[in-house]
């Protein structure tokens, strides 16, 4: 490769564990990448995607926490050893998964677009180039007046990429920005990274989804606990795929565990003042549900499935219609609907408080509801844990210091633990990478023929949920557009934005 | 009177101190001295401000100094002469007593006129008559007029609390208060007491127009009205400017009849203003500068001709300090005098309380007393004075200050010596000891000098084998509540100040009269037949040997009685420019002198 | 704030403590209160700063303000900081509902007291004691670490494990307990050290305005009783009050500053972990 643009050889960083050294998070990584080049790194949880894009981005200090050896060459000049502060943002720049995260919430997008501009054009170029980049990413001039709150993340992650457009930068390290997005957002943003590749940017873009990979990229490599096990370039066609999911049990057509009639919800208006109530984001849901099924919800991001699932839950207020549980129960109390629905969190290692051993956590739930007492609840604890395929080990552990396949397990657990009769998944596996997703969806389906809960996953992806539902609920704008058995909706899809999900999903 | 106004300040003093300070300071700066030339300007500072120049609330010497200015006074203490001595003012001789003490008969000066007011028929000042003085008297116990000042007269004079309780009508006459023409008064007393005439030098008895009070209304205590050699131009938080009475009477300085000593005044050159009628300047300004060194800078800086010099800068004023004498560098633009307070500092003991006090058993009554005795013998008075008062206090036996002309210099000074040993053998013969000594409870006002005069107290009472944890600080956060404490009889020992509102021992004394206990004046509940007896006896003797004789037996009772620990008389050190010519006082009585100030020109 | 730094500043503090608990323990600093030498008296064997106006030991004074500075601090900092964890928590999760809007309106209230004069007035009512003074301070202090909790309330209110206790059916309260005010540790220790930093001010501006501590010797009284001395050139009480005062005041703001910093460096350090 001699047109090569980024060097990398033997980088190995090891994690210093009070002054000795620990486990090595890198191991001798070797590749190598050329000018207009994309492409696509892959690998599971914990086996170092992430860290290999801190460390090109120059954000791992050798310092007391980490030691980083080898070299990273960009342009035949040594990288490694200047701090990210005095890189000059042309030579790497980086997007991240959480798009909104890394835009000033109090000032308009325009305006930090232009100060990227003023820091790195010179004069006389910063407006054309600006306007050029927006319109090469088919963004609306209207945008630059809004705040970053105010776009979806997909918006938000392609105003990202416009900036790393505006650097033009050699080589850009995309880490995870679609696994946030729903699928429509995901191929805008895709698309938008393809135009800056074809302006002369190197793309590495890190992902667990390697269909993604797959279709994107010319050259993909995957990682393994630290080494670079894999890298070849991609073959037309080619998607790695994975096992596929058994089919679960169909429901058997009980009475219905939740029953629900012209819900309506508002967004909650900003702050608490009166009077200003927030649009609609429920305008008039219906649907049943019976013990033991599966039902995905799914559709694009701002449709209303989330919060839906807060309506269930208690997390926000319906403000009209109906929800029953089991039959008849309309207002239950924070016990009740405790026992009633459980709610697992898309983002595993935020929905577990930081300063609580899982043990703790576990315990929780059952102290404050079921009858075991302090004495027995370790037993019950190691019982549930061994239910989500976790070893008693654990108990000691904070969070943070568990992988995110065992966050969201421990997530599960907590929630399963009350044996309610309703679980409702809010993407759960959206942040995990292939191999536990299929993981923690199995035990999902596991759980429930096991306690014959009902399950709603709820999902932007089409393709991830509907192996294991039974029904299908489709939902844009806050309303119903489509429900029915998965296989038939599959088959025939009637509207046209479920047709769409589709394409989007195969294409 | 109580010493509201200690020197360690209170604590709103201080805290407004930090706000208003500054103000003040700055204040004094801005004043450019713009005054025509050839006026004659003296400019006295004070350390707090007056706030009512109405003579029936002249109960701080920030008033009195005011006040007896710009009013007069039937008499009036003489200038120069210690003790102090009265001489008539408003009027024209000395007051007749009956054979019997109960009549005493007052004629005026004629041709005494108040100053011209808008409160006047024709806006010119009318004379002063002797209806006006029975009008300021009766006006005290005028419930309308919130007097501070009618218990020098409460039940003293016929018919006027009568007077008083039967609605206060002015057309109604007091039996008590007849006037026989109109300049001549005669004052019926329902008993005798011989210090009437003193109590009509205080600036409460002051007399004022009835028209000037009717007019002003509220605002009469910012307007005043008088027949003093000075009158009123402006007045407000910082500063009151006086200017000379034009009209006032010609009364001629006759030095000798002032008391005039060469020995003592002779470098003052006071004999300038010999044979002239006051006033002898043309403006006579009040600065009211709280703060201590902001008022020295000023004094420094020539901006105030008058200030007591502040402790903190005592040390660099005083070459030496026994006979106290002025740092060479400042006598060539100042003088200095250091005068000794009409007043007693002492700890006196609560005779109702637990263990202290007087028993009605008589081995207990002996055993208590043993153990006030052995604190007074533990009282270090030495060092008192030296740690807090510059050494320049003067520490005397009993209560009778050296400044009252009863004062015996031949009295027994071993109640004033310290002597550690005695104390102990007396508790030790009494059976005191760590265990059964009773718990001595201290109360101060919340002020850190306060708090050493404390420390120091409970220091010299370890001395004596008082165990640490016995000797127990309460802090109150006004003088108020401390006062209110002692009131309430609360305190084993009442550490206070007695400022005598007029020269007469008298005045202290009845701090110790049986019927006088709490809530009277009598804050140690003292009780003792025989003083009481020889109390009744002298109060309403007319000033004499006979009535001194039995002064002073009443002051070796109490310290035969072990009754306080005490005393002290605080010394202030009065500095002035040089510019001025005058023989400077601050006590209570003394704010006459600055009738007398001169200031000659460089 | 280098390690090494941070280290220093803990092993002053260490100082600090030792001898608090030395004065505690009876070893030192117990003859503060003897009045038995000289008036203003120098530097000697004896009196190794020197004497105050009434003869008393300017090192033991000092020694034994240590632990009052101490004592008024940790009992301030520590209820203040509680009370205000508490309500600020309180204010936060219930934002904009009536135990949000009592709280702004007592924390609006309160800041609108000049402090002394609230110290004050609550020293009037309680007579001038050390109780008086201690909840004059806590009753003002609570005030800055209740608005800091609120808005962190806010936003942790927000977060899904938070949520997920809600939906687990944990009562509010516990919520706050268990799930909030644990995850403000950080804030809570920098408040609490910076609560102390006030508190210790604060006892030696009411000392100096004669509303301290009255039973023993403090800093503050210390340098009350300077303020006559300075102006006629001695230093020794002032100094001996004022410097120690500095390194504890300097030393506590550092380690809150530390403190503050240590939730950011704790992200980005967890950063190449979590990949």
């Amino acid at each position: 490769m001699s047109d090569s643009i980024l060097e990398v050889r033997d980088l190995t960083v090891t994690l210093r564990h009070r002054g000795a050294s620990g486990r090595r998070l890198l191991d001798a990584i070797d590749f190598s990448v050329a000018a207009g080049e994309f492409v696509g790194l892959s690998g599971p949880s914990g086996s170092g995607k992430s860290t290999l894009a801190l460390a090109l981005l120059g954000l791992i200090d050798d310092g007391k926490q980490a030691s980083v050896s080898g070299s990273i060459e960009l342009n035949g000049g040594q990288l490694l050893g200047q701090p990210a502060a005095q890189r000059d943002g042309r030579c790497i720049a980086g997007i991240f998964q959480d798009p909104v995260a890394a835009l000033n919430p109090v000032r308009t997008v325009g305006s930090q677009l232009r100060e990227v501009a003023q820091r790195h054009l010179p004069r006389g170029s910063r407006q054309s180039q600006v306007q050029s980049a927006l319109s090469s990413l088919q963004l609306p001039d209207a945008l630059l007046q809004r705040y970053p709150f105010q776009l979806s993340g997909g918006q938000c992650q392609r105003i990202a990429i416009c900036m790393a457009m505006v650097i033009s930068p050699a080589v850009l390290i995309a880490d995870e920005p679609t696994s946030a997005l729903d699928t429509l957002s995901q191929q805008a943003v895709m698309q938008a990274l393809d135009v800056l590749r074809q302006q002369g940017s190197a793309i590495v873009l890190i992902s667990h989804d390697r269909r993604l990979i797959g279709r994107w990229c010319d050259r993909s490599m995957v990682m393994d606990a630290g080494r670079l096990t894999v890298n070849q370039a991609v073959s037309e066609g080619e998607l790695p795929g994975g096992p596929k999911y058994r089919k679960p049990a169909a429901s058997d057509g009980n009475s219905p565990v939740l029953r629900c009639h012209g819900v309506v919800a508002r967004h909650r208006a900003n702050g608490s003042s009166k009077g200003n109530r927030g649009s609609a984001a429920l305008a008039g849901i219906t649907f049943e549900l019976s013990a033991g099924e599966t039902l995905a919800v799914v559709g694009p991001s701002g449709c209303g499935k989330s919060t839906l699932a807060r309506v269930l839950v208690g997390l926000h207020p319906a403000s009209g219609g109906r929800i029953q549980w089991g039959g008849a129960l309309e207002r239950p109390s924070r016990r009740q609907r405790a026992r009633m629905a459980q709610l697992v969190f898309q983002n595993p290692a935020l929905s577990l408080s930081p300063t609580k051993t899982v043990m703790k956590l576990i315990a929780e739930p059952m102290l404050l509801h079921t009858t075991v007492s302090r004495s027995q609840v370790k037993d019950e604890v190691a019982k549930w844990l061994a239910r989500v395929g976790l070893s008693t080990e654990l108990f000691d552990r904070y969070p943070h210091q568990l992988s995110g396949g065992q966050q969201q397990r421990i997530a599960i657990a907590r929630a399963i633990c009350l044996e309610p009769r309703v679980l409702i998944a809010d993407e759960p596996v959206a942040a995990l990478d292939d191999d536990t997703r299929q993981a923690a969806l199995r035990l999902l389906a596991q759980i429930q023929v096991q306690h014959r809960m009902a399950l709603i996953l709820i999902s932007h992806d089409l393709s991830s949920v509907t192996k294991v539902s039974d029904r299908v609920l489709v939902m844009d704008a806050g309303r119903v557009v489509e429900l029915g058995e998965t296989a038939g909706v599959l088959a025939a899809p009637s509207h046209p934005l479920t047709q769409a999900l589709l394409a989007a999903d195969c294409g | 009177m109580l010493e509201k106004t200690n020197r360690d300040g209170q604590l709103l003093r201080r805290v407004l101190l930090a706000t208003l300070g500054m103000t003040v300071l700055l204040g004094c700066e801005d004043r450019a001295p713009e005054q025509t030339p050839q006026l004659k300007v003296y400019r006295h500072a004070m350390d707090q401000a007056t706030v009512d120049l109405d003579p029936a609330a002249a109960a701080t010497i920030y008033s009195t100094f005011v006040v007896n200015n710009v009013y007069d006074t039937l008499f009036m203490y003489k200038y120069l002469a210690r003790p102090y001595a009265l001489k008539p003012n408003l009027a024209a001789t000395l007051p007749e007593v009956s054979a019997d003490g109960l009549s005493y008969t007052i004629r005026l000066r004629r041709g005494v006129k108040f100053i011209d007011s808008p409160a006047f028929d024709n806006g010119q000042g009318r004379e002063v008559t002797a209806a006006d003085v029975v009008y300021s008297m009766m006006r005290h116990f005028d419930p309308a007029t919130r007097s501070q000042g009618a218990w020098l007269w409460q039940g003293r004079i016929q018919g006027l609390d009568q007077w008083a309780a039967a609605g206060a009508d002015y057309s109604k006459s007091v039996s008590g208060l007849e006037l026989v023409d109109s300049h001549q008064l005669r004052i019926h007393l329902t008993r005798p007491y011989p210090q009437l005439p003193y109590t009509l030098a205080n600036a409460f008895s002051a007399v004022v127009p009835k028209e000037a009070v009717d007019h002003f209304g509220r605002e009469f205590s910012r307007n005043p009205v008088g027949s003093g050699p000075f009158e009123l131009v402006s007045f407000d938080t910082s500063k009151a400017v006086l200017r000379a009475n034009e009209g006032f009477r010609s009364v001629p300085v006759d030095l000798a009849e002032e008391g005039f000593d060469p020995a003592v005044h002779g470098e003052l050159g006071i004999e300038a203003i010999a044979g002239r009628s006051p006033p002898f300047v043309d403006e006579l300004e009040f600065h009211f500068v709280p703060e201590s060194s902001a008022r020295w800078a000023a004094f420094r800086r020539g901006e105030v001709d008058f200030t007591l010099a502040p402790n903190e800068v005592l040390d660099l004023t005083l070459a030496q300090t026994s006979p106290p004498q002025m740092a060479e560098e400042l006598q060539t633009d100042y003088r200095m005098r250091v005068a000794t307070e009409p007043a007693v500092l002492f700890n006196i003991f609560n005779m109702d309380s637990e263990g202290f006090g007087q028993h009605t058993d008589p081995l207990q009554n002996e055993r208590q007393h043993a153990l006030r005795c052995a604190i007074i013998a533990g009282f270090d008075w030495q060092q008192h004075n030296e740690r807090f008062y510059f050494d320049l206090g003067e520490i005397f036996p009993g209560v009778i200050p050296p400044d009252v002309a009863e004062f015996d210099p031949n009295l027994s000074t071993d109640s004033v010596i310290r002597d550690v040993d005695y104390a102990k053998r007396l508790l030790a013969e009494h059976g005191w000891t760590a265990e059964n000594l009773p718990l001595l409870t201290f109360g101060v006002p919340g002020s850190i000098t306060q708090r050493n005069i404390f420390e120091q107290f409970r220091s010299f009472m370890l001395d004596i084998g008082y165990p640490r944890d016995k000797v127990v600080l309460q802090q109150f956060a006004t003088f108020g509540d401390l006062n209110r404490a002692w009131k309430r009889s609360e305190l084993p020992i009442i550490n206070k100040g007695w400022g005598l509102d007029y020269p007469d021992a008298e005045n202290i004394l009845q701090l110790f009269y049986g019927p006088n206990r709490t809530p009277g004046s009598n804050d140690g509940n003292y009780q003792n037949d025989q003083y009481d007896l020889w109390y009744e006896k002298a109060s309403v003797m007319q000033p004499g040997p006979e009535r001194t004789e039995l002064y002073r037996s009443m002051n070796r009772l109490l310290i035969d009685d072990c009754a306080a620990i005490t005393g002290l008389s605080r010394t202030q050190v009065l500095m002035w420019n040089r510019r001025a010519i005058a023989y400077p006082d601050r006590a209570m009585v003394g704010g006459f002198y600055l009738r007398f100030v001169d200031v000659v020109e460089d | 704030m280098s390690r090494w730094a941070a280290q220093l500043c803990w092993s002053i503090l260490g100082t600090y403590v030792a001898i608090a608990v030395g004065v505690w323990c009876g070893l030192w600093g117990q003859n503060y209160d003897l009045a038995g030498g000289p008036k203003w008296g120098g530097i000697s064997s004896d009196y190794w700063l020197g004497t105050n106006l009434i003869g008393q030991d300017i090192f033991a004074r000092s020694l034994t303000s240590v632990a009052t500075a101490l004592q008024t601090g940790l009992m301030v900092g520590g209820l203040a900081t509680m009370a205000g964890a508490l309500a600020g928590a309180c204010a936060g999760y219930w934002r904009g509902r009536w135990p949000d809007r009592i709280l702004l309106w007592l924390m609006g209230v309160i800041d609108a007291i000049p402090f002394v004069l609230l110290a004050a007035a609550i020293a009037y009512a309680l007579g001038a004691q050390f109780i008086a003074v201690a909840l004059a301070m806590i009753l003002t202090l609570w005030v800055p670490v209740a608005r800091l909790v609120r808005a962190e309330t806010q936003k942790l209110r927000t977060m899904p494990y938070v949520e997920s206790a809600q939906i687990i059916g944990v009562s509010p309260v516990l919520i706050i307990l268990r799930h909030i005010l644990p995850n403000t540790w950080h804030l809570l220790m920098a408040q609490g050290l910076l609560v102390m930093v006030a508190a210790l001010k604060a006892e030696v501006v009411l000392s100096f305005l004669g509303i301290g501590s009255q039973a023993s010797v403090s800093w503050g009284v210390m340098i009350a009783e300077s303020t006559q001395e300075v102006a006629s050139g001695r230093f020794n009480n002032f100094l001996a009050a004022s410097i120690p005062l500095f390194g504890l005041v300097f030393v506590l703001g550092s380690l809150a500053d530390f403190f503050q910093s240590r939730r950011a460096g704790d992200s980005r350090a967890s950063g190449p972990m979590q990949a």
